[in-house]
């Protein structure tokens, strides 16, 4: 049933899937932040740089850290804090977000490949 | 309308084509309906075996039948569940067209090479990128489902040689039964 050129091509698409697997796992280390609020981009930040500042969102003002190379919610002005929860987002196309503030903050890689296909 | 006039050989063959169809169509659209009940890890995760039927239409006739079969199967079976024209319709009407065009093209070319694994592999690979390509262009515009690819294909891999192994098997039992006899 399974012909030489079968099993080529299953064993060569399983290669594929896994290297595309760790790929998509692995995930390369972004190089920025960026941060959206209610739809809009506001900034971006730079990840190797440490710091804290704050975004203006829906409800209040979410707190944002940038430390050794990632970034988190430290606090929002929503009821769940999922996004503080969520914890630490820092390789390529990462994100995080306070939905009901409508902050949203993604690690890109820096290459701007993301910029034409967001929205 | 229909007439059913078999006077000579070729209108016989189109009857019997037709026929034939018919029961893939109806068969396809059977285990459509009945493997929407089939619980999987993700909703999006499906086994796709209504797609033995379009493998089985391709080996029998030629590349229009195992579309019409696959088109048809869509389009039946998401009135049965009741999705039709929802995302999950669209999304299967992708992946079934294309899983389709792919596999008559591959088997055209590629007959004596892939055996129906083979094929029913490069099918279902192709229905599993175009339905996230899909997904992207019409409901999530992020790049990050991309990210959910390596699953989407290594379920693609197990699901193809599931199917093509029920496709040649279904095939041979097919060529074996009198009223197909005219196909083989």
């Amino acid at each position: 049933m399974f012909t030489i050129a079968d099993k080529g091509l299953i064993a060569f698409l399983a290669i594929l899937t896994i290297f595309s697997y760790s790929m998509a796992s692995g995930g390369r280390q972004g190089v920025e932040i960026r941060i959206e609020a209610g739809g809009k981009q506001v900034g971006t930040h730079l990840l190797r740089k440490d710091s804290v500042f704050d975004v203006k969102g829906a409800l209040g003002t979410s707190r944002i850290s940038i430390r050794s190379n990632k970034a988190s919610f430290l606090s929002s002005p929503c009821r769940n804090k999922v996004c503080v929860h969520q914890g630490e987002i820092g390789k390529n196309g990462q994100m995080a977000a306070c939905l009901p503030n409508k902050v949203v903050i993604r690690a890109l890689g820096g290459d701007g490949d993301y910029d034409a296909v967001t929205r | 309308m229909t007439q059913l006039h078999a006077e000579n050989g070729s209108d016989l063959e189109r009857v019997r084509r037709n026929t034939h169809l018919a029961l893939l169509v109806a068969l396809a659209s059977a285990v459509h309906t009945i493997e929407a009940a089939i619980p999987t890890p993700a909703p999006w995760l499906k086994f796709g075996l209504a797609n033995i039927l379009t493998i089985t239409a391709i080996s029998l006739y030629d590349f229009w039948a195992g579309l019409i079969v696959a088109f048809l199967r869509v389009m039946v079976g998401s009135l049965i569940i009741g999705t039709f024209l929802t995302p999950s319709f669209f999304i299967g009407l992708s992946g079934g067209i294309a899983s389709a065009v792919v596999m008559g093209v591959s088997y055209r070319f590629f007959k004596g090479i892939f055996s129906l694994v083979g094929i029913s592999v490069l099918g279902a690979y192709a229905s599993n990128l175009a339905q996230v390509v899909t997904v992207y262009a019409l409901f999530i515009r992020h790049s990050e489902i991309f990210m959910l690819l390596p699953v989407f294909l290594g379920f693609g891999l197990a699901t193809g040689i599931v199917n093509g192994i029920g496709g040649e098997f279904l095939v041979r039992h097919i060529k074996r039964l009198p009223a197909f006899r005219s196909v083989v």
